[in-house]
């Protein structure tokens, strides 16, 4: 599989730079991070990701709101989307499924892990697309 | 491979241990190494983090929801970060703090369930592995050029309300909402941290104490069956208080007990220690010797480094510890040596000797033990097992020590000691140029107390004060009982002007108590005299202008507190 560019988006320094170094060192992707949903809005054009990787919970503009944005963008319309959540409960899952999101990953994670888990979310969906 | 994920499971964190990084694929060791960084940064981040969130809580109100919201968002983050960096436990306190702020309920529960939270954080910042990831930005900074470490601790001299069980609550379980008060009201007053509740609850960790109607103890003993429970009950009900005996409680008070039996009643249960014991630890390893020492800082005690050993005797001069904790091995001379020359200081014979040993070496262990060491620890030493044993030398020492030093019906400082006291904080305060106040206090009329009540009700009195006293002081002050019913209390780094609003403050808290007897209930005050110390002054010295100062507070009318005209203070009468 080739490697992915990731647009990360992310409130907290520490977790912004913990998922950088987890997804570009152990999991080989090209990550660019973003601090809020607007810069999200301004890079994403010239990074042209392949993956969108949201937290779900910031100031201002939240994961699913940034998500709409981004997906009002015509060339941004069929990325795939994964949410980071803290939110445990099964019924706040699907509700964020339903923005059209591939997958949501759970808050903490092992940073070890983080990559291995992004892949294994963006294989289920290449196999569903193929079918 | 040591990756830190497996690590981290296998919960194999010592002190010292350091993250390794697997060998085979360059970019995984760099990510390990970046992401241990990181780690870093956030642990450093956290005391501050949860400092805004324990306000944010304190300023929670369930029926303001506005007033919810900055809490919740922190505890959401918290949840999301803490398990990222290793932290499992900060995550599942701040989940639980999350469910709570969920469901705001208004009342006494509501704080209680606050209260429950809170301990859980604190609880999680305290729990062994993440000590060490918290005291590690400490470690990691380059080693200072100075060859020891002596700053006496100043952050943690004097904090305020302090000692091990003021952050642990009293829970007061009483269904009359005007008993519960007026109780809550008093173990207050005494210094206590309380909190009511209306029916009992788990909480995350035992409460210090159940203070509850009968109708409630058999609940309490079911969820906590080795809890302290004071009950409050009729005592003319011998059935009543049969049914407390049968419940297991610690202690029964009368239906009409007054304030200061209630607080005898905890004093007599939970003995405050004033001093918090201070631990020398001894050990030329920069590294090893920070990290012990953030251990047993975030156990409550209070710690001094020394790297080089040539400073001990001026150092244990200065610091005067409770126990001392030492590397076998140091540069040129061993830990037993070093031993033994403390052994022959008068002051420090009857003090805890430990050391810390690279390998298991019975030979010298023996000889250790032979000069008088108390116990030997073999590196790498887990932080709990350390935080055990140095807890436990200290407490036998302490209780030791106890028996001789103090009076033994306010358990406060005998008058020689409190003697032998000033002098050494006088020394203390010339030398680092720190002010210093001495307060001197007499209760108002106190003959005329054991003429009236006896000499028993005159016992209660003295026995009330000393709680007030104690109860009300800062870390570092030091109360003695001088007398028959004349009291010293010595306050470090304080000036007159402040001392004087202390003694103020306590000496309101004690004339607004009533003591109930048989031919009705009475008040009783007391008069003090306050001296700062003045450049180059003796002890004798200060202790004659506090007492001449106390004189003038009994010359003009009592209950008051007056500052010695060489001092700085305002003169101030009763208001």
């Amino acid at each position: 599989m080739l490697p992915l560019r990731i647009l990360l988006v992310e409130d907290e320094l520490a977790l912004r730079l913990v998922a950088k170094v987890a997804l570009e060192k152990v999991g080989g992707y090209t990550v660019n991070t973003c601090a809020s949903g607007k810069e999200a809005l301004q890079v994403v054009r010239e990074f042209k990701p392949d993956l969108f990787v949201l937290d779900v919970m910031m100031p201002h503009l939240d994961g699913p709101a940034t998500l709409m944005q981004l997906r009002e963008m015509p060339e941004f319309l069929e990325t795939p989307a994964i949410f980071l959540t803290a939110k445990v409960q099964s019924r706040e899952i699907l509700e964020l499924l339903a923005h059209g999101a591939i997958g949501v990953l759970q808050k903490p994670f092992d940073p070890m892990q983080l990559s291995q888990n992004v892949s294994e979310l963006v294989r289920q969906h290449a196999k569903k697309r193929q079918r | 491979m040591r990756a830190w994920a497996h690590s981290r499971q296998r919960g194999d964190r010592r002190i010292g241990a350091d993250v390794t990084a697997a060998h085979s694929n360059p970019p995984i060791e760099e990510a390990q190494e970046l992401i241990a960084k990181l780690r870093r940064a956030f642990a450093a981040t956290l005391p501050s983090l949860l400092d805004t969130l324990g306000e944010a809580c304190a300023s929670a109100r369930a029926d303001d929801p506005a007033s919810l919201e900055q809490p919740k968002q922190l505890a959401h983050r918290l949840a999301g970060s803490g398990g990222t960096f290793g932290m499992d436990g900060l995550t599942r306190a701040a989940r639980h703090l999350e469910g709570l702020l969920a469901q705001p309920r208004s009342g006494a529960t509501w704080q209680c369930s606050m209260l429950d939270a809170f301990a859980l954080i604190l609880e999680a910042q305290h729990s062994p592995s993440e000590l060490v990831e918290i005291s590690r930005p400490k470690i990691s900074r380059p080693a200072t050029s100075a060859p020891r470490n002596t700053d006496p601790p100043t952050s943690s001299r004097y904090p305020q309300p302090h000692g091990r069980w003021a952050a642990v609550p009293i829970v007061v379980v009483i269904d009359d909402v005007a008993t519960r008060q007026s109780i809550l009201n008093t173990l207050q007053q005494f210094g206590f941290l309380v909190v009511g509740c209306d029916s009992p609850t788990r909480f995350p960790i035992t409460p210090l104490a159940f203070v509850c109607t009968l109708n409630h103890a058999e609940a309490i003993r079911n969820l906590y069956p080795k809890a302290d429970i004071i009950t409050v009950l009729d005592y003319a009900n011998l059935e009543a208080r049969l049914a407390a005996v049968r419940v297991g409680c610690r202690a029964t008070v009368s239906m009409e007990a007054d304030a200061p039996e209630i607080a005898a009643a905890m004093e007599r249960l939970f003995p405050l220690e004033l001093e918090v014991p201070r631990v020398l630890v001894v050990d030329d390893d920069h590294f090893v010797s920070r990290a012990t020492a953030a251990v047993l800082e975030r156990s409550g005690l209070v710690v001094t480094v020394l790297n080089d050993p040539q400073a001990l005797l001026e150092v244990t001069a200065d610091v005067r510890p409770h126990l001392v904790l030492m590397d076998m091995r140091l540069p040129h001379c061993n830990g037993l040596e070093l031993a033994a020359v403390l052994r022959h200081d008068d002051r420090m014979v009857g003090v805890p000797i430990v050391f810390l040993t690279a390998v298991d070496e019975p030979a010298q262990a023996r000889l250790a033990l032979e000069i008088g060491a108390d116990d030997f620890l073999v590196k790498p030493v887990e932080p709990a097992t350390l935080v055990a044993v140095v807890s436990s030398r200290l407490n036998r020492s302490r209780a030791l020590r106890s028996y001789m030093d103090r009076d033994s019906l306010t358990r406060l400082f005998s008058h020689a000691r409190t003697i032998e006291r000033i002098e050494l904080e006088v020394d203390v305060a010339h030398r680092r140029g720190e002010p210093l106040a001495l307060a001197i206090l007499d209760l108002d009329h106190f003959k005329r107390v054991n003429d009236e009540y006896g000499h028993a009700t005159g016992d209660r009195v003295l026995r009330s004060l000393s709680t007030v006293l104690r109860r009300r002081a800062r870390q570092g002050d030091i109360i003695g009982r001088c007398g028959g019913e004349e009291f010293a209390v010595i306050l470090p780094a304080t000036r007159g002007a402040e001392a004087q609003q202390l003694l103020n403050e306590r000496r309101q808290t004690f004339s607004s108590l009533r003591y109930g007897t048989v031919k009705g209930p009475f008040t009783v005050s007391f008069s003090a005299g306050i001296a700062e110390l003045l450049e180059n002054e003796t002890p004798a010295s200060l202790w004659d202008r506090a007492d001449r100062a106390l004189y003038a507070a009994k010359e003009s009318g009592r209950n008051r507190v007056i500052c010695s005209d060489a001092g700085s203070c305002p003169q101030l009468g009763d208001e």
